[in-house]
């Protein structure tokens, strides 16, 4: 495990991020924080903590009150396609994310969009598909998958862009326990592969041991930000449960069970 | 798992589904326009023409009777507005007729055509008309035609929620309408925001290319068929 070394340049950068919706809701106050490369980062806080909001800030589907976001040192605003191409995201809902027919023209979505040649397209896809082990279901309609096949296929649709980035939003929502082993391989394999995950969940017991840092959140805020063993005493008290007796084990014992891998 | 509907792509083979979308598009145009100008011989044609394509393409049975309820139950409405309006009940008959070689046509086009393929045919329809953005046309057609499944999952799924609520003890009818409507709009409204965003993180623009296959010697021969049996109607 590594924990972000702040001296070298930040992948991502967010700086006093603030955003408030009509009706008066400020979903995000002074949001702050760094993403190195390869880090493999979890978000965490209870429903309506402003999650969600902040991930479509990351690639600019939603435009800050106040505040920026920086890719690699540059505002994304400044060349947004190719921000969206860098950082992936995965949405909470996966089956709203399809868009095509068929398994296989759903993961050629975005190289069309981004105007690549056929071949290469193709090449993209049938790579994507193969890593989210789906290339056998190229051809099937996009309505016939599970849920856990749903979300890879999201995941694949991204893949097929080459991010270095990946954003996933509630990864973990409505699957049995083999769909989130996969989705949770899946994840694993590709921050393996050198990808930077930001893992967005309120299930920390799934996942947080595989984590290298976790952010907390509450209420727009940004409550904690430090290596799980560090943080994790104070999850019970933003509304996160976790497997364990926080005042009578100690903390990397509990982070032990935070895997449903294991 | 979700099943795969008559209003939707069917992945069962059938003749239709190799022809050009283009073809497809302007026939089922011109068809339904004929549907509601040809005399008695000549819908009797188009509808037999349209069931032979309705079947063709091997339909399940469990969704026909399914979805036929639904379109039974409209005929027969639709049969006494007639027959309240017209006292005939030849006129009468020949409006069902035509709503349900409309039906047939509209599925048939449906279940043998990707909404990807509609969507460049829409395109290639709209690109020489000035003053409209065809690319986001064709775009919203497309999803349309994804989201109708989708939709009637929901209304599905949401009368069941009525029902445990034991909606039949409502007697007002206008409640009844509200009570499943308004549920359903929100949840169409919030998927269709979830997806403009998804396709937004994957780079979709307004500026989109097209790529239509050239028209093959099959597709002139299906038009000129389909044109001759047009011309017929019309004569009959
Ligand atoms: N489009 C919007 N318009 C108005 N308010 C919004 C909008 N989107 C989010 N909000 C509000 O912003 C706050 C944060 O919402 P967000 O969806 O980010 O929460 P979350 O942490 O993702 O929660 P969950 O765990 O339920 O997904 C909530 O109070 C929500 O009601
Ligand atoms: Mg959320």
């Amino acid at each position: 495990m590594h924990f972000f070394n702040q001296k070298t340049m930040a992948l991502l950068e967010v700086v006093h991020l603030s955003k408030s919706f009509p009706g008066g809701t400020e979903a995000l106050k002074d949001v702050s924080f760094l993403v190195g490369e390869g880090e493999f980062l979890v978000i965490s806080g209870k429903n309506g903590s402003g999650k969600s909001v902040l991930m479509r800030h990351l690639n600019g589907l939603y435009k800050p009150d106040e505040g920026k976001v920086l890719y690699r040192g540059t505002p994304i605003f400044k060349d947004i396609l190719m921000v969206r191409q860098k950082i992936g995201m995965v949405f909470q809902n996966s089956s709203s994310q399809i868009v095509s027919q068929t398994v296989g023209k759903d993961v050629a979505f975005g190289p069309e969009n981004l105007h690549i040649n056929a071949v290469e397209q193709n090449k993209r896809t049938n790579k994507a598909l193969e890593d989210v082990g789906l290339l056998d279901k190229i051809d099937h309609n996009t309505r016939t998958l599970s849920g856990g096949e749903k979300r890879r296929l999201a995941i694949a649709g991204i893949l097929a862009m080459n991010p270095e980035i990946i954003i996933l939003d509630e990864p973990f929502s409505n699957l049995d326990f083999p769909g989130v082993q996969q989705v949770l391989r899946q994840i694993l394999f590709l921050h393996k592969k050198g990808h930077t995950i930001i893992c967005i969940t309120h299930e920390l017991d799934k996942v947080l041991y595989h984590a290298d840092r976790l952010i907390l959140m509450d209420k727009g805020s940004i409550v904690c930000d430090n290596i799980p063993g560090k943080i994790l005493i104070k999850a019970p008290q933003y509304g996160i449960r976790i497997p364990g007796n926080i005042e009578k084990e100690p903390p990397l014992l509990i982070l032990e069970r935070m895997s449903w891998l294991k | 798992m979700a099943e795969i509907d008559l209003f939707h792509y069917s992945p069962v083979p059938s003749p239709l589904k190799n022809l050009d979308p283009r073809i497809k598009f302007s026939l089922l145009l011109l068809y339904t326009v004929l549907i509601y100008q040809v005399h008695t011989w000549g819908l009797v044609l188009l509808t037999a023409i349209a069931t032979i394509l309705f079947f063709s393409g091997k339909p399940s049975l469990k969704h026909l009777l399914f979805r036929g309820k639904g379109i039974l139950i409209l005929g027969i409405l639709i049969y006494f507005a007639t027959y309240g309006a017209e006292k005939n009940t030849i006129t009468a008959l020949l409006s069902v007729l035509r709503f349900v070689t409309t039906v047939l046509l509209g599925m048939c086009l449906i279940s043998t055509t990707l909404p990807e393929e509609i969507e460049k045919a829409v395109y290639w329809f709209l690109k020489p008309l000035p003053f409209i953005s065809a690319s986001v046309i064709a775009t919203r057609i497309r999803l349309t035609f994804m989201f109708i499944p989708d939709l009637m999952e929901t209304a599905e799924k949401i009368k069941e929620a009525r029902i445990s609520r034991c909606i039949q003890r409502e007697r007002n009818p206008f409640k009844k309408m509200t009570t499943l409507i308004i549920p359903l709009l929100s949840s169409v409204i919030e998927r269709a925001e979830v997806t403009a965003f998804a396709m937004e993180a994957r780079c979709y623009t307004d500026k989109k290319h097209y790529t239509l296959k050239h028209l093959t010697l099959k597709d002139y021969a299906a038009a000129a068929v389909g044109l001759g049996a047009a011309g017929l109607s019309i004569l009959l």
